[in-house]
């Protein structure tokens, strides 16, 4: 219904019919409920609608007092025909099906009775053009038989008869596959591309013009009618098209050629793989953004569309190509554009993608899909090359030329070129060699190469290779790098970038750029497998180098303060510092462009870190709505990535279900692209799982998972011992957390052993090994041999961390307990003091464990009221850290029991016991002290 | 040429949302406009050709350089599509008036045929006359018609002048057309 002005209603009638054919549109018309006068001022609109966007006012009377409606009616005769039904009326005129009505034989044509009175001059002129038009016979184009005018001067033209259903609809209800419908684009192609070589153009390319036969043939009708009749008009420049359909060009009037029907023809190809018309509704700006390149098809693909994945690349590329905005951009003809369709149907390269080493590399490991078992890593290899070559190069000139200044400009560039080109071959040689080497014909001997053979076979011929070229051997060594670290082997992957670093640094100073790219990304490798003061180390130096650049690039050093917000965030206790340098990069990114995403997650995290939870994990939903949006599909590497962290930030909400659904998920995006392979990025994720489900006080399955991934690294003959470590820390912390000292505690001396062949014996990792293993020993009777963990630990913590570092708050915390345990009250009281009294930014829970100490102090000195206070604010702030129920809270739940009952209060006493019996009976061992605990407070109630 | 700096200035105000310095650029835009027409029609002769779009584009490499920014450029063109309007319509009234005197000038447009004598000055009236109606309904698609025929702006330029977005510059162009067609008839 519409409302307001009659204008408005107008308008409003009108777009909803000005594109449906005419039996659609008077169907609409009568339903619309509108009043006659509307509906008939709307069929008035539609009919004196020309169809040219002529920018220029030309005599606008004229040419409309020129359009008399055809006079001619069903029945009537044209020459030797008949007309039988009207089929259809349009811009051009109307289009009757007839029959020959001389009774010599019996043949079917389609009459279209055109538009205006011509001229004797135009008139003849169709003529000659029909002639031409005539000529061109091809199974695939409807011909056109023969042509005249009216006794009333109509001119007419007969075309054969083509029954046959519109190309879209066709695929539509013959629900055709991807490779179906590109075949038949390519036949479509393959014919326009036939009249193109005998200089027809079409120029009104849409699908209602190619028609599907029954038995699958396309045929095109109107094959250069609008052209023909373009060159007869008495109105230059008023062409005859379909503007849904028409080029930028013929729109603004230029002149059409070949180029013009390719640009149809590639939003033809739109419609028919993305399923969704290229220009239909109100806001509807697909074609401007196809033919600027600014979305591509695999993008604009409607939801129902289930091969949008496959668009992704190839027809993306063939797509932008043929619509180009720009006719010198796209492909020169319509062979050329059937070619590509058949390169891609073939999966060859095709010429519409930029040949990018990695593109091409892609293609190959496709089309010999077969042989590779493991191919995934393979694909994941030549993506190491995420640099092209291209761009390599381009930027390589810049700052040639730029170092050498105008004169030698020419020179410089040439040279630059050569040795690019240079590169490219020798780099191009040696990964095809690798291949080679998966090839079965060539390596008789194995038959069923693993990617990961590849990988090594890769970096085994690497190292004894192009020793005179270490820019293109740093190339290399990077790309395996970076594909090791895929391959789930963070190790290899880091040997292989100090490997690259050092071939880039013998390369010189003009290579800096490069160096330094792959010192921040050896540095983020270190960050993430436990080498943090290296990682900063390295870091640093890559930022220096890029400091040093003249002029530095902004982009560079974005991705430099990128590098260092992370590895700070990691060092931790200096979240202002990471998060300064990440807002600087951001800013930068912002305004020059770049992966903002990346750094916002980074940044997502250091709120989390600050205990802006609610920041963080609003940041980490835009990130993974925006991450969502970019790749279509949560299979991208950097989903799960998100999930973590918005996982984590969620438990720290104590908003468990959806952290830990969000943390399986990641889990299980990650499995599903590791194609079943255990690879790094599954080991840490169900370390992130286990951690969460711990927060969320589900201990078994915590530990469950946590267990999978301490398996999965000790299966794993490349796994780093730093994430060894982690994982035997973490499983052995949530044994002990269960009360189950028995298990855990050969675990965590694993973990102190570990630490202490691969770290200096003062290093972090060290100290925080001792400290748990102190903490597990003190609790399970052994404080003998706890004293001198807990001495050394402290020590070292005392000399390494700053003031507030909640980790010497722990080392404190450790000693007052130590102290007790070995009956040294007062010394025990002269520590608590001290940690009261340290600048220690303690954590509820450490809080918590602290008034906890506290309290126990208080019983030993026999001080029941003291303790008492001291249990309740130990319980209040397990509660808070961890939440009521929670295992740990529930245990401090006993401890209050106890002093209740001590000072008399069983009433109070039994009720904290009755309340949190449950998660203590579920979640501890059965030796532990707290079932023991709850038992006795049980049995005596 | 000093002209250069000060319209540029002007157009960027009016663009900051000052409106006295649209009235300020205005005259010289319409004088520009009128003086770069009649002086063609004088140096050509009678038979000559007047191109609307052109002597749009032409003016403003004159007031604004070759190398204008693209928004700039826009609405320039937005502004001189209004003039253009007017500076042909003064013409073509004016030429009217004179052709009862005996001296035919005809005024092409476009590529158009030059044989029908006054009929161009009419339609550029009729169809001036229709665009006031146009604009009476509907302001923004009077304009946009204008921005189109008068200057020969890109559909994109219009949408970044107008605010809208190309596909709707689209509709409003092909409904005015329909519209001024049906009018004009």
């Amino acid at each position: 219904m519409a409302t307001g002005s009659r204008f408005a209603q107008l308008r409003q009638l009108f777009e909803e019919v000005c594109d449906l054919a005419p039996e659609a549109r008077l169907a609409h018309l009568r339903q619309s409920g509108e009043s006659t006068d509307v509906v008939a001022e709307v069929e008035a609109l539609i009919a004196s609608e020309t169809r040219g966007l002529r920018r220029v006012v030309t005599p606008v009377a004229a040419i409309l007092a020129q359009l008399p409606e055809t006079e001619l009616g069903l029945d009537d005769r044209v020459g030797a025909y008949r007309l039988v039904e009207k089929l259809a009326s349009g811009g051009m005129g109307t289009v009757y099906r007839a029959e020959r009505a001389d009774g010599h034989f019996q043949q079917q044509a389609a009459i279209k009775l055109l538009r205006g009175i011509p001229t004797e001059d135009a008139l003849s002129l169709l003529a000659a053009e029909r002639q031409i038009l005539a000529g061109l016979q091809h199974p695939h184009i409807a011909r056109l038989l023969d042509g005249g005018a009216t006794p009333g001067g109509q001119p007419y033209l007969v075309m054969e008869f083509v029954e046959g259903i519109a190309i879209d609809r066709w695929c539509a209800e013959h629900r055709l596959r991807l490779k179906a419908r590109l075949r038949l684009f390519r036949n479509v192609c393959r014919a326009v591309a036939f009249a193109h070589q005998r200089l027809i153009v079409h120029c009104d390319l849409k699908p209602s013009n190619v028609l599907v036969r029954a038995d699958g043939a396309p045929v095109l009708l109107d094959f250069g009618i609008a052209r023909a009749l373009d060159r007869t008009s008495t109105r230059p420049g008023d062409a005859y098209y379909t503007p849904g359909y028409a080029s930028p060009e013929q729109m603004a009037g230029a002149p059409v050629s070949v180029v013009s029907d390719v640009y149809s023809l590639g939003l033809i190809l739109f419609e028919l793989v993305s399923g969704r018309k290229a220009r239909l509704d109100a806001n509807d700006r697909t074609v401007t953004l196809l033919s600027r390149g600014q979305r591509r098809a695999s993008e604009l693909a409607g939801e129902q569309c289930t091969w949008r994945r496959e668009l992704h690349g190839d027809i993306d590329a063939i797509i932008q190509r043929a619509t180009s905005r720009h006719p010198g951009l796209r492909y020169a003809s319509a062979d050329a554009l059937a070619a590509d369709i058949e390169r891609h149907l073939d999966k060859k390269p095709v010429h519409a993608r930029a040949p990018t080493m990695r593109y091409r590399l892609g293609r190959l490991a496709r089309r010999r899909w077969p042989l590779f078992t493991a191919g995934a890593a393979i694909v994941l290899m030549a993506a190491g090359f995420s640099w092209s070559l291209v761009n390599e190069r381009d930027r390589a000139l810049a700052a040639e030329v730029e170092a050498r200044g105008q004169r030698d400009r020419a020179l410089a560039a040439e040279r630059q070129a050569l040795s690019q080109a240079e590169t490219a071959k020798q780099v191009s040689a040696f990964l095809i060699s690798i291949f080679e080497f998966a090839n079965p014909e060539k390596n008789t001997k194995q038959r069923d190469v693993r990617a990961r053979d590849m990988l090594e076979e890769g970096t085994r011929k690497l190292a004894g290779s192009l020793n005179d070229r270490p820019d293109v051997k740093g190339r290399l060594l990077g790309v395996l790098a970076r594909a090791w670290d895929q391959a789930g082997e963070p190790k290899r992957s880091m040997e292989l970038y100090r490997d690259s670093i050092a071939q880039w640094q013998q390369a010189g100073a003009s290579f800096d750029a490069e160096r330094a790219r792959m010192l921040a990304d050896l540095a983020v490798m270190e960050t993430n497998n436990g080498r943090k003061f290296d990682a900063e180390k390295t870091a640093l130096e890559s930022l220096a180098l890029r400091e040093a650049a003249t002029p530095p690039d902004e982009s560079e050093l974005a991705d430099s303060w990128n590098t260092l917000g992370l590895v700070v965030r990691g060092i931790g206790g200096r979240d202002a510092e990471a998060e300064a340098y990440l807002k600087r990069a951001l800013e930068v990114r912002q305004q020059l462009g770049g992966n903002t995403l990346a750094v916002m997650h980074n940044l997502a995290g250091v709120y989390a870190n600050q205990g802006k939870l609610d920041e963080a994990i609003a940041m980490h939903e835009e990130v993974l709505a925006a991450k969502r949006k970019l790749y279509g599909t949560d299979e991208h590497p950097s989903v799960p990535r998100t999930l973590d962290g918005y996982a984590r930030a969620l438990a720290g909400k104590k908003r468990y279900d959806e952290a830990v659904a969000a943390q399986r998920h990641a889990l299980a995006l990650r499995q599903r692209m590791a194609g079943g392979n255990e690879g790094d990025a599954v080991a840490v994720s169900y370390t992130d799982l286990g951690w969460v489900l711990q927060d969320a006080g589900r201990y078994a399955e915590a530990i469950q998972a946590l267990r999978e991934s301490l398996r999965m690294r000790r299966t794993d003959p490349n796994t780093v011992p730093a994430n060894l470590v982690l994982a035997l820390n973490n499983l052995g912390v949530a044994l002990e957390e269960t009360g189950d000292m028995a298990a855990a505690e050969p675990l965590l001396r694993e973990s102190l052993s570990v630490r202490r062949k691969i770290f200096p014996d003062d290093d972090a990792a060290v100290l925080r090994g001792e400290h748990n293993l102190a903490r597990l020993l003190l609790r399970s009777g052994h404080v003998e041999e706890a004293r001198p963990l807990v001495e050394h630990s402290l020590a070292g913590r005392r000399a390494r961390l700053s003031a507030t570092h909640i980790d010497l708050g722990r080392s404190l915390l450790l000693r007052v307990e130590l102290l007790r345990r070995e009956g040294k009250l007062s010394e025990a009281q002269a520590a608590l003091a001290e940690l009261d009294a340290a600048q220690v930014q303690a954590d509820s829970s450490l809080r918590g464990q602290r008034e906890r100490e506290r309290a126990r102090l208080a019983v030993a000195l026999h001080q029941p009221d003291a303790a008492l206070n001291a249990f309740r604010a130990e319980y209040a702030l397990f509660v808070e850290h961890y939440g009521e129920r929670h295992p740990l809270a529930a245990a401090a739940a006993l401890d209050l029991a106890e002093a209740l009952r001590t000072v008399g209060d069983a009433a109070a006493a039994k009720v904290l016991v009755d309340a949190n019996a449950v998660p203590i009976e579920q979640t501890f061992t059965a030796s532990s002290t707290e079932r023991r605990r709850l038992k006795a407070l049980r049995g005596r109630s | 040429m000093s002209d250069v700096g000060d319209v540029t200035q002007l157009l960027q105000a009016w663009r900051g949302g000052d409106r006295l310095a649209l009235e300020r650029l205005m005259p010289r835009l319409y004088d520009t406009l009128r003086e770069m027409a009649s002086v063609r029609l004088r140096r050509e002769g009678a038979q000559q050709t007047l191109e609307p779009t052109a002597l749009v584009h032409e003016a403003l490499v004159r007031l604004l350089g070759a190398d204008t920014d693209w928004q700039n450029r826009a609405h320039f063109l937005a502004l001189a599509a209004m003039h253009m309007r007017s500076v042909l319509v003064d013409q073509a009234r004016s030429r009217l008036s004179a052709k009862r005197g005996g001296d035919i000038v005809v005024v092409t447009l476009s590529h158009a045929e030059a044989s029908e004598g006054q009929r161009i000055e009419l339609d550029l009236i009729a169809l001036d006359q229709a665009l006031n109606r146009l604009h009476d309904e509907d302001q923004r698609v009077a304009r946009i018609v204008e921005m189109s025929y008068f200057a020969g702006m890109e559909r994109e330029e219009i949408a970044a002048v107008v605010g809208i977005s190309v596909p709707t510059v689209d509709r409003d162009l092909r409904f005015a057309r329909a519209w001024l067609n049906r009018v004009l008839s």
